[in-house]
């Protein structure tokens, strides 16, 4: 049987646990495997817990190795919040069961002239994917990256498009985290506020449909 | 704020394979080379080739043209169109043509 990205199949497609089971049943099963998935929350709602235990369960419950693309918090940091879970992260890292790329937030003093593109980024994500063999894929979150490049959210909208279609060519699970104001409200963050929509509409596509009900709380 | 100028001059300069925004970072660069001194390092690293420093020295973007003479470094995204903006910004005095 065929099917293409968008004749409405959503339903058939391959679904990636998440491991937390009340979040599974609202979305069928879980993540559509292969695609991407954006999970918007407001500030303090445990987005990041959330894509963490994507992870997390992934490697100690389904064998599924993961990349965890930070924007945000350190490596050191996360694994630190994370310890209080029951989380060895370090193990993980140590057995290549878990990659981080760190895109946090260095001391550098950074200016842009002239045009740019992120394939550093993906060019790291791929690498760090094929190191440990990775199925799923975190990015969090998408706010942070938007707000480093904040002059430029036309460019970063074009490149988060072509680092989900690259992911998702190489058979990965992809949850990208992102800020919303109101539990209800659009999706939205800071530096991307007016043109959030497309974004979300880029990253629905990507995942083929909407993860209705897909918000972080849980 | 400006630098200091005769802070060391290293520059890396990170690209991605033969995009076209490599290509014109690259013109930009050679073309700037003229004018550094004559004690500068320069080095390309395509990311494509060795994308574990573009992790080490922690790179999103491509061109990113790094003086590590700086600590921390100090960075220009893009393909450096306008020269006399990243002399300024490394505090590169340039040098007198021959």
């Amino acid at each position: 049987m065929t099917h293409t990205e968008d004749d409405g199949l959503a339903a058939v497609l391959e679904r990636v646990q998440t491991g937390v089971e009340a979040f599974d049943e609202l979305v069928m099963g879980g993540l559509p495997r292969g695609r991407a998935t954006v999970v918007g929350g407001t500030p303090g709602s445990g987005k990041t817990v959330f894509a963490t235990q994507f992870l997390a369960n992934g490697i100690a419950q389904f064998n599924e190795s993961g990349v965890f693309v930070t924007f945000e918090e350190s490596p050191k940091e996360i694994e630190a919040n994370m310890a209080g879970f029951g989380w060895d992260i370090a193990r993980w890292v140590r057995e290549k069961r878990l990659a981080f790329v760190d895109a946090s937030p260095r001391a550098d003093d950074e200016i842009v002239i002239g045009e740019f593109d992120l394939a550093a980024l993906l060019v790291r994500i791929l690498h760090a994917a094929e190191t440990v063999r990775a199925k799923r894929v975190v990015l969090d979150s998408l706010a942070q990256l938007f707000d480093h490049f904040i002059a430029e959210p036309k460019i970063l909208r074009r490149e988060l498009f072509r680092i989900s279609s690259a992911l998702k060519r190489s058979g990965l699970t992809v949850l990208m985290t992102a800020e919303r104001n109101s539990e209800y409200g659009e999706i939205t963050a800071t530096g991307w506020r007016s043109s959030s929509p497309t974004m979300w509409s880029c990253c629905a596509t990507c995942s083929s449909e909407r993860s209705a009900g897909a918000r972080s709380r849980f | 704020m400006a630098p200091q100028p005769g802070t060391p001059v290293d520059l890396r300069l990170y690209i991605a394979g033969e995009s076209a925004g490599a290509r014109r970072a690259r013109e930009n660069l050679s073309r700037m080379s003229k004018l550094l001194p004559e004690t500068a390092r320069v080095e390309i690293v395509d990311v494509l080739l060795e994308p574990e420093r573009a992790e080490a020295a922690g790179i999103l973007a491509t061109p990113t043209l790094s003086n590590d003479g700086f600590d921390p470094p100090r960075r220009i995204v893009g393909d450096l169109a306008d020269v006399d903006r990243v002399l300024h910004f490394f505090g590169i005095v340039p040098r007198e043509p021959d």
